[in-house]
């Protein structure tokens, strides 16, 4: 197995922002659009799936741990759910959530309800979770950036960060998409949505 | 579909404008060729999206060639063709045109169901044909059909009753390509396109609905007059949110050389042809 640290050549203490930076500066490297015709071209398709596959298991890592670290401090009585949400597994998760009763239904069982929602493709439904979850909870950070990351989506018809509509595939553009998509997967706690 | 998925021209480039072009013609011709030529006149921007689609996922180059237009027939114009994809989309969209004639049919009045009436044993064995070819569109057309109705006798709110579309668009883009990764993105690209669609002519039909008292999902909670005054910003924000996510969705499709059409249409069309339906409610008032 190799150290995902070393595919990015970052240090294991490496903050989330650091990491995420290094990964972006990796992926505009060896993004395939710059080989085209190269007859490098598959090594640098290859390098750039072993980069993402790198990123993507640091912030599993990292991700598991807050997660851990948050059921340790019995911060939520829904951290099964979430779990169950952040591997996929959608319908299962759902049905737990159903099964709670009204008076339990706390800021974080919109929130994840509202995942179930967004992972599933009912934005409008989704957003109505989110809200209420902000309403009932507003200092939580990771439901304020899900809701304001949807109320833009809604205002915009676009993403918020994204460059509006580019015409050509630019690396830049790329990039901002994948961090997009993904900042959208780590508020969201899942990644089913790409 | 509904012509909603165009491209925004402004943007395109030259090159990508003859290309768009030379796809539609090459639908229009296969239209006219296999199930005649009252099809040529139905053909809508939405198939040549999906014909694009198509053709960008894939590993050959369609082959290009000069046709005459019969609406110009002293120009000769360029039209291009890829196996297996370009009789694909026009059987689809035969398909698709006679499960829109039956939807006509058990939602208007008899006085406004007597032409197309007229059009079944005139087309009957083209739709025969076509539907034949494509058993599996066929069943899931008319498997969307049914959980539509379904979905518009319990009077359900706006993600449910998007859902038949957006789960037909979302089966049919996940065929188009075999690697597991890319149909899971094309699975959810083709929920939010269909969502899309749905939402849209959801918008078109608003004041329809209201006078003929049909299905619209806007019109559970609100009515016309008041999502007028909103300046329709319900609908918006709705169709709004599904464009953005459609965007993050086509972002991690491998496509080749088509994309930048692809792009314009995601990243400029969509929008467009929201603010056309809007700018067209503005003059009807």
């Amino acid at each position: 197995m190799i150290d995902p640290y070393k595919v990015l050549g970052v240090s294991s203490a490496a903050s989330d922002e650091e990491v995420k930076k290094a990964y972006r500066e990796l992926a505009r490297k060896y993004h395939p659009d710059h080989y085209q015709g190269d007859p490098l071209f598959d090594l640098a398709e290859e390098k750039m799936k072993e980069i993402t596959a790198a990123y993507d298991q640091i912030m599993d890592m990292r991700r598991g741990g807050a997660a851990a670290q948050s059921s340790a401090g019995g911060a939520s009585q829904f951290s099964d759910i979430r779990r169950m949400i952040n591997s996929n597994r959608i319908a299962e998760a759902e049905e737990l959530l159903d099964g709670v009763p009204q008076v339990s239904r706390d800021a974080e069982w919109y929130f994840l309800k509202g995942s179930v929602f967004y992972t599933r493709g009912w934005l409008d439904e989704a957003y109505r979770h989110f809200n209420q979850a902000v309403q009932q909870n507003p200092n939580n950070p990771e439901y304020r950036m899900a809701l304001q990351q949807m109320s833009w989506q809604r205002a915009h018809g676009s993403n918020p960060g994204a460059m509006p509509g580019g015409m050509y595939c630019s690396p830049c553009n790329f990039c901002t998409s994948m961090v997009c998509a993904d900042c959208c997967c780590q508020c969201m706690g899942g990644r089913g949505c790409c | 579909m509904f012509g909603y998925i165009r491209p925004f021209q402004p943007e395109l480039r030259i090159k990508e404008y003859e290309a768009y072009r030379s796809v539609y013609c090459g639908l229009c011709k296969e239209l006219g060729r296999r199930y005649g030529v009252f099809f040529r006149l139905t053909l809508s921007y939405d198939f040549t999206f999906l014909a694009i689609l198509s053709m960008s996922l894939r590993q050959s180059s369609p082959d290009f060639f000069a046709i005459r237009c019969p609406i110009n027939p002293f120009k000769k114009c360029s039209a291009c063709r890829l196996e297996g994809v370009t009789s694909q989309v026009a059987a689809q969209a035969a398909v698709t045109l006679y499960y829109k004639c039956r939807d006509h049919l058990s939602d208007e009045k008899l006085l406004c169901r007597l032409p197309v009436y007229g059009l079944f044993p005139l087309f009957g064995r083209s739709w025969k044909r076509a539907r034949a070819s494509l058993p599996a569109f066929d069943c899931l057309m008319e498997e969307m059909m049914r959980q539509q109705r379904q979905v518009e006798l319990q009077f359900a709110g706006l993600d449910l009753s998007a859902e038949p579309t957006a789960h037909a668009l979302s089966a049919i883009c996940e065929k188009l390509s075999d690697d597991p990764t890319q149909r899971r993105v094309l699975s959810r690209f083709g929920y939010l396109l269909g969502r899309y669609i749905y939402l849209m002519d959801a918008l078109d039909d608003l004041e329809k609905d209201e006078k003929k008292q049909r299905f619209n999902p806007f019109l559970q909670q609100y009515t016309v007059e008041k999502i007028k005054n909103l300046s329709y910003s319900p609908a918006v924000e709705s169709i709004h949110g599904t464009i953005a996510e459609l965007e993050k969705a086509f972002a991690l499709l491998e496509l080749n050389d088509w994309r930048p059409i692809l792009e314009n249409i995601v990243s400029f069309g969509l929008k467009q042809s929201l603010q056309k339906a809007l700018q067209k409610k503005e003059k009807n008032t």
